[in-house]
């Protein structure tokens, strides 16, 4: 894979590229990427960009139904629309006040969170009694996702290694009323001496969040080269440990909110590489393009077309990509 | 608590499970210590702060062997019962829910306009309140709910019924609310 490491990530791009980078405000390296991830949607790509993404919410129905904090709501003016592939998930259409200070809030009803970012959990299917580790935890949003999905059950290890972002875990844990979760402020990679201990296994990797241009545009220029090739390693060492946590029969979702393939199918490839028991599987949620299998020639394992990947312009999302894996 | 340097997190001794059940049965009644002990053992957390934590038995499990694995203590677990501050304790935001659930005294519910103050840190006057469990003394503390039975928070009793004569006087001041969530959560 070195050979491929050196092609992946050594871009020279085209004049049109350049081109465009100037015009939209991007470093040309990831247009040139995106032409060849895109094709002839490119501008239909990157124009979704330019336009501000709805905003969204997953009600927690551990302290509240669906329908009673779409009420309270939409009394106060708001307007919700249902997300078809969440059941837990609302558009928000209207917002007349803000969504992080109405008491429904402060009162852990509801979690602000992207529509695509609320697909992994789901994809996941923690059960209520399960061990789930969460690798990369914080601020939360997934954790208390799974914990939902567990009916509060079972245990959840919450692991992040940022003190601060630890904090902001905790105190959305506590807003949420979750209580099956024990959290550990620590490098993920120092947990593989549990061994195999974890039914499932959510690694929401840190990225380069190349999905969250539309939501914050500085991402436009602020990550190079060199940073994705740093971070595809620390995500491959990541999923290794995630496969050492599990249990055999057990599952892991590998998710980004990055659109990049070397921080996604290119990273799955590679563990896939060192492990014949671990295997891409179909996830039970159908929303979400197919995985890349090849990118600027090279080929990843053809399993990684299982993963599931959504864009600004083809869901109406940040972008994200989204894979289930299976330890045997 | 003596200060620690690093973080430890353990089974609370005798004396500090003594303190923090005692503090709420006296605050709320017999019911809310009765429906908690059901949920797990007190633990405490503990670098230079102190916390309490109930935590049930196959958390407590998996903190067992995540020390022995790794060396590795937790930051929180389970249901956060508390602060442990000069020896005494004060109870924590999420605890609210569950007491405002099964106290028998110790609540206060408030009007709407006064609920929506009181998440910005506001104080209740009396003649907002628009009814409350147990005889409430000066200096208790109390939970309190909105009009739907929400917890919002806890405050301290500063003057009792007898006392409330034009609706005006400050009945029960702001301790800790939900807003905190915003205001310092973040
Ligand atoms: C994409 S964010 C996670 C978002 C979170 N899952 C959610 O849904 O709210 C990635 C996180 O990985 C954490 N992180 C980075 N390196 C890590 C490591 N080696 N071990 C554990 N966490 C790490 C970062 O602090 C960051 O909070």
């Amino acid at each position: 894979m070195g050979d491929d490491e050196g092609e992946l990530f050594h871009v020279k791009p085209s004049r049109y590229a350049v081109e465009l980078a100037e015009r939209y405000g991007y470093l040309p390296y990831m247009i040139e990427r995106y032409a060849e991830i895109f094709g002839e949607r490119l501008l239909d790509f990157l124009e979704a960009c330019e336009k501000p993404l709805r905003r969204s919410i997953r009600c927690n129905t551990l302290k509240i139904d669906c329908g009673s904090l779409a009420r309270r709501l939409e009394a106060k003016g708001f307007k919700l629309r249902k997300i078809p592939w969440a059941p837990h998930g609302f558009w928000v259409e209207e917002e007349p006040l803000s969504l992080g200070a109405t008491e429904e809030y402060l009162l852990g009803y509801y979690y602000i969170q992207g529509a695509a970012s609320m697909l992994p959990a789901y994809i996941l299917e923690p059960r209520p009694g399960e061990r789930v580790l969460d690798m990369a935890a914080a601020p939360g949003g997934k954790t208390t996702q799974l914990a939902q999905l567990m009916l509060n059950r079972g245990v959840i290890l919450a692991v992040d290694i940022s003190r601060r972002r630890v904090r902001a875990l905790r105190s959305h844990l506590n807003r949420m009323g979750v209580t099956n979760t024990v959290v550990v402020r620590t490098d993920a990679r120092r947990l593989v001496k549990l061994g195999p201990v974890f039914d499932k296994v959510m690694l929401d990797a840190p990225c380069t969040g190349e999905g969250l241009i539309p939501i914050d545009p500085s991402r436009k220029k602020s990550r190079t080269m060199n940073d994705l090739r740093l971070l595809a390693r620390l995500q491959v060492e990541l999923l290794e440990a995630a496969f050492a946590l599990t249990r055999s029969g057990g599952y892991i979702v590998y998710t980004t909110c990055s659109i990049a393939p070397e921080e996604n199918e290119y990273v799955v490839s590679q563990v896939l590489e060192n492990h014949p028991n671990l295997a891409v599987v179909e996830p039970g949620v159908d929303v979400g393009l197919p995985g890349i299998t090849r990118f600027r020639g090279v080929d990843f394992d053809p399993q990684v077309g299982r993963c599931r990947r959504l864009y600004p312009h083809t869901h109406g999302t940040e972008g994200f990509v989204i894979c289930l894996l299976r330890k045997y | 608590m003596p200060a620690e340097k690093i973080l430890v997190f353990r089974r609370a001794g005798p004396e500090v499970a003594r303190m923090v059940w005692g503090s709420l049965e006296r605050w709320f009644g017999p019911r809310v210590v009765e429906a908690l002990k059901t949920y797990g053992e007190m633990y405490v957390a503990s670098n230079g702060w102190a916390e309490a934590y109930l935590v049930p038995g196959e958390q407590a499990s998996l903190i067992e062997q995540l020390r022995e694995a790794t060396g590795l203590h937790p930051y929180s677990a389970g249901l956060f019962l508390g602060y442990l501050e000069k020896g005494r304790y004060r109870p924590s935001l999420p605890l609210a829910h569950v007491v405002a659930k099964y106290a028998e005294r110790g609540v206060v519910a408030v009007s709407d306009k006064a609920a929506q103050l009181f998440l910005y840190g506001r104080d209740v006057f009396s003649g907002s309140i628009t009814r409350f469990l147990g005889p409430l003394r000066k200096g208790d503390l109390v939970v309190v709910l909105n009009p739907l039975g929400e917890a919002l928070g806890y405050g301290e009793v500063v003057s009792p019924p007898q006392e409330w004569l034009h609706g005006s006087e400050i009945a029960v001041r702001n301790l800790q609310d939900l807003g905190w969530y915003l205001r310092r959560g973040g």
